[in-house]
């Protein structure tokens, strides 16, 4: 509602004020500012004293981290995959799942600053009134586009800010190919700051285009896993309900490649479309990738201690302290 | 670390807010309560237009979304004198709190100053989801979808998103398990539901990812969920009006507590709050 004069028959022209015979029609009584009848001094006065939340809902930007970086160090799971392999539908059913009473075996929830963000995605689950379901339209593949979806998990004394940082799989496509492509900057950005990644190959995918499809997520994988640095990656076979109906010679074969290119990477198969209820690729799989990555990344590390070797022939800087001598 | 007493009660337009607290006052008033009035509030404001309607048998309306009233209510429990400051206001500024995502000082005075919340949910109005998840997929058929839906943030979502801002303005963060504020969960209209469950129970089957969240962030021991019926029955027949005037507002109205135990004395939820 606009602010406006109160007085119906006021006759005052735009602008200008009857009753204070002057411009400063703010002032009068008969001006009302929205719902409370305040006027537009007290309103720029509440203003004033408004507090903004530092989060919105929506998904974060890059720019956002620092949202939650000042109470931990977060966690950030890229998801690579090609187009219309299932990342954001996978995220849609992780947080679905969520919302529907399941939970993570050892991690718990505690709460999320993208709570908007997730309930888009999990609307594309929903059964709508005519029975169907619409899955979600193709992430944008504009290069600066990124959506980060947070959850904050506790295990028992730990606490972990997660963010699934999401993309769309044409960039993925390009930067498999050439990893400086202009036009793949987001997917340099995932590659370069996630702590850990989902790699999404796509069942159905395999099943119409076969070797092409194959060849694609060879070449993906090789170039995720050229600079990984010890990152944990789950590897995922989506739509995986229709694994049976890939050639035998083809997943064999990229079971092979895969296990060359990743080592000892966990294998998942989840799927967003339910046999009846529970059914482990979609209740117990897709949770379970994310749980897999956490106890990965958790771990201990190994530290090596390099003993010092003194190379000066300075007495001085050979100089270690006294230790027992008193 | 000490807590002090004052009480925020925080729900959703039309969670039953001012019903509670007007069969409240009228119950300590009229000495049907373990807790005793010390002595006459002195602005009922707030509630007496929901004690009027009670009393002649009709449902209290909504408080209107820009009033702001503050009802202090001087109480002893169990030989101690404590002040009761229920603010009253338009639920619609709570809905206010989560869709513009800020915060005015009046808010920000009353949570940086309550160290034990009451959160009014009313379960009844909350109506199942169906997804993928919950509904096998044999008889579903699926299109992708042509737009970008931007859906308002479910029930669930909303009183999770409530919590946080509110620890956030509070300054509690959720690394450590939270022992202040206290957190009654109180689940309204309760008779709408006709059940015999326990209201954990109820809330796990309506609302479980917010519960999940309160396990998660709060202390065990720090918070409590319950049932309430503040007016026991609806008044909407001339039957049900008939006996609400009867049988009066004082008389009617139970809780339930954590085991799912019926109380007639509705205060005791105001005592077990305090007993957090």
């Amino acid at each position: 509602m606009r602010n406006k004069c109160s007085k119906p028959d006021c006759p005052a022209p735009k602008g200008l004020c009857l009753e204070h015979a002057s411009p400063d029609y703010q002032k009068c009584e008969n001006w009302l500012g929205e719902k409370t009848g305040q006027s537009v001094e007290e309103q720029k006065e509440a203003k004033k004293k408004v507090q903004s939340f530092p989060w919105t809902g929506e998904p974060f930007q890059p720019t956002d981290i620092e949202i939650v970086s000042q109470r931990s160090a977060p966690l950030i799971i890229g998801l690579v995959g090609g187009a219309d392999a299932g990342k954001t539908s996978y995220l849609g059913m992780l947080y679905t799942l969520l919302f529907n009473g399941n939970r993570f075996e050892h991690w718990s929830f505690a709460g999320s600053y993208t709570l908007a963000a997730w309930e888009t995605l999990s609307q594309y689950l929903r059964i709508q009134p005519d029975g169907n379901v619409d899955f979600a339209p193709p992430t944008p593949s504009n290069p600066d586009f990124y959506s980060l979806y947070h959850l904050a998990l506790k295990r028992e004394e730990l606490f972990r800010d997660v963010l699934f940082a999401d993309s769309s799989g044409e960039v993925f496509n390009l930067w498999s190919v050439d990893i400086h492509d202009p036009n793949a900057e987001n997917a340099r950005w995932i590659y370069k700051n996630s702590n850990a990644f989902i790699f999404m190959i796509d069942s159905v995918a395999l099943i119409d285009r076969r070797g092409a499809a194959k060849s694609e997520f060879v070449q993906m994988a090789e170039q995720l896993a050229a600079n990984l640095k010890g990152r944990p990656v789950a590897v995922v076979w989506s739509k995986a309900d229709e694994i049976g109906n890939i050639r035998e010679s083809i997943k064999k074969a990229l079971e092979e490649d895969l296990s060359q290119v990743f080592g000892n990477s966990k294998v998942f198969e989840v799927s967003n479309f339910p046999k009846p209820i529970p059914d482990t690729l979609c209740h117990e799989n897709n949770p379970a990738v994310v749980e897999y990555l956490l106890e990965k990344l958790n771990e201990p590390k190994i530290t090596r201690l390099i003993p010092q070797v003194s190379t000066s022939g300075d007495l001085l800087f050979n100089y270690r302290g006294t230790y027992d001598c008193k | 670390m000490t807590v002090n007493d004052s009480i925020l009660i925080v729900g959703q337009p039309a969670s039953g807010k001012t019903t509670f607290i007007a069969q409240f006052l009228t119950r300590v008033k009229k000495r049907k309560s373990s807790i005793k009035l010390i002595k006459i509030p002195e602005n009922i404001k707030a509630i007496k237009n929901a004690i009027k309607k009670l009393s002649m048998g009709e449902e209290p309306e909504t408080t209107p979304a820009g009033e702001n009233v503050e009802l202090v209510i001087p109480i002893n429990v169990d030989g101690q004198n404590i002040d009761i400051v229920f603010p009253d206001y338009g639920g619609e500024q709570v809905n206010d709190l989560i869709e513009l995502m800020e915060i005015n000082e009046n808010w920000k005075k009353l949570v940086t100053c309550s160290d034990r919340w009451i959160h009014f949910i009313r379960p009844h109005e909350i109506t199942p989801e169906y997804d993928l998840s919950i509904i096998s997929y044999d008889e579903i058929e699926t299109r992708k979808s042509t737009a970008f839906k931007s859906p308002g943030l479910s029930n669930q979502s909303k009183f999770i998103e409530l919590l946080q801002v509110l620890l956030h303005t509070k300054n509690k963060g959720v690394k450590h398990p939270i022992s202040i504020p206290k957190l009654s969960i109180v689940l309204t209209c309760w008779d709408e539901l006709e059940t015999n469950k326990k209201p954990v129970q109820v809330l796990q089957e309506k609302l479980p990812m917010f519960l999940h969240f309160v396990e998660t962030v709060w202390e065990k021991e720090a918070f409590e969920i319950f049932g309430l019926s503040a007016q026991e029955f609806p008044l909407k027949t001339p039957d049900a009006k008939d006996r609400y005037q009867d049988e009066l507002p004082e008389n009617l109205g139970y809780m339930i507590d954590q085991e799912g135990v019926k109380d007639k004395d509705i205060t005791k939820l105001v005592k077990i709050a305090l007993q957090l």
